[in-house]
């Protein structure tokens, strides 16, 4: 009696939390369900957020979306891997926004996969926001020392400025020192997706390299 | 059969056929805001709108209010630089995206303040204009991307350039609030 009861119990609870996972697994989370405090992920929210400043989490409408790698770098003037090795913050690039403020990332490059080869090249992230560091999901942010692959399109010359901004906010993945690649949260975009399953730098630069 | 015997196999029964119905049950429609915007809810549904910047953005922020306020929300524009919870900023940014929404201040869960940049450099049309306003005031609502051609907050350049909330996105909105 004793192994009958636990047994219709088990069954119970079972047929409970299937039911429960179920009503859940089908509907994606309302935003109301978003909770900016305690939302958990499975990657290491490290690398995207700012260690020393509050965050403005920024959701960015890209010009050129839900790309793959290879149509990412398609889509590109130059694809590099290199290394930071300088960020000077607070600078003023935006035209009309005093608010904006960019963080230029001196990169060494020791790999150049598509556009013209360089030793080194500068990347301008927008990294501030009437005084708040932003913060985008789907972008690791970098700091001094951070190996990178970056998926680049050159500054338009208006901006009178040698240096790149990303092709969209999918082009900027890091690369661990076990040779692994961080990319968007949980999988959240193509590349993110993508990155995931060739897991190191050299089979995404591999993909990369593939676009020609 | 004693009653003990009795309720322990009813329970197991009644577990079976929850687990057979579980499993036939079709999953429930898929909503494709995925997790929502990463800038949050704005807080309150009441929203007072300092809009800024280029002109054509001013024309589609003002165009975009109109859209939103087809939903719980009622938004406004008020004047600059005080007493607003929402700011729309039309200027020219070297980064490829047409816009952004940023949470400036959090309350608890939720987001206090939210500002909305316009990036006049890579928009061209009126049309793209008031899609991007919209989409970003759909962040705003707390909406995240979706992948359809009814709706204002798919992303990319590829037609049809919608600039209005669909069904599902007025839902979601009023969902939030």
């Amino acid at each position: 009696m004793f192994n009958r009861s636990r047994i219709a119990a088990a069954l119970g609870a079972t047929a409970l939390a299937v039911l429960m996972v179920g009503c859940g697994s089908g509907q994606e989370p309302q935003a109301a369900d978003h909770d900016h405090a305690t939302h958990q992920h499975d990657d290491d929210r490290s690398v995207y957020r700012h260690a020393d400043g509050t965050e403005a989490n920024t959701d960015t409408y890209d010009s050129i979306a839900s790309a793959d790698l290879k149509g990412l770098a398609k889509a590109s003037d130059l694809v590099v891997r290199g290394q930071i090795t300088k960020a000077q913050k607070g600078v003023l690039i935006a035209k009309g926004d005093p608010t904006a403020k960019y963080t230029v990332f001196t990169v060494k490059v020791s790999d150049t996969v598509r556009g013209v080869q360089s030793q080194q090249v500068d990347l301008a992230l927008m990294t501030e926001i009437s005084g708040s560091q932003v913060v985008v999901e789907d972008r690791p942010t970098p700091v001094i020392g951070s190996e990178v692959i970056l998926v680049l399109t050159k500054i338009a010359p208006e901006f009178q400025r040698e240096g790149y901004v990303l092709t969209n906010q999918s082009g900027l993945l890091l690369v661990k020192k076990d040779g692994t690649v961080v990319s968007g949260l949980d999988g959240s975009t193509p590349v993110a997706k993508q990155a995931k399953a060739l897991r190191t730098a050299d089979q995404v630069l591999a993909e990369l390299r593939s676009a020609g | 059969m004693n009653f003990r015997h009795f309720t322990l196999r009813s329970i197991a029964i009644a577990a079976a056929v929850l687990l057979g119905a579980a499993a036939l049950t079709p999953p429930p429609a898929v909503a494709t805001h995925g997790q929502g915007a990463a800038s949050g809810i704005l807080n309150t549904r009441t929203w007072k709108v300092c809009v800024s910047g280029w002109t054509a953005g001013q024309n589609a922020s003002h165009y975009a209010i109109t859209q939103v306020s087809a939903t719980e929300v009622n938004a406004s524009s008020v004047h600059c630089p005080s007493g607003y919870n929402v700011s729309s900023y039309a200027a020219s940014y070297p980064d490829t995206w047409y816009g952004s929404t940023s949470c400036n201040a959090w309350s608890g869960s939720r987001c206090a303040s939210k500002s909305v940049r316009l990036n006049g450099r890579t928009i061209t049309t009126t049309t793209q204009w008031r899609k991007t306003a919209t989409h970003e005031f759909g962040h705003v609502a707390g909406l995240g991307h979706r992948s359809t051609n009814s709706s204002c907050m798919t992303q990319g350049a590829a037609p049809p350039i919608v600039t209005t909330f669909d069904a599902h996105d007025k839902s979601s909105i009023n969902a939030n609030y």
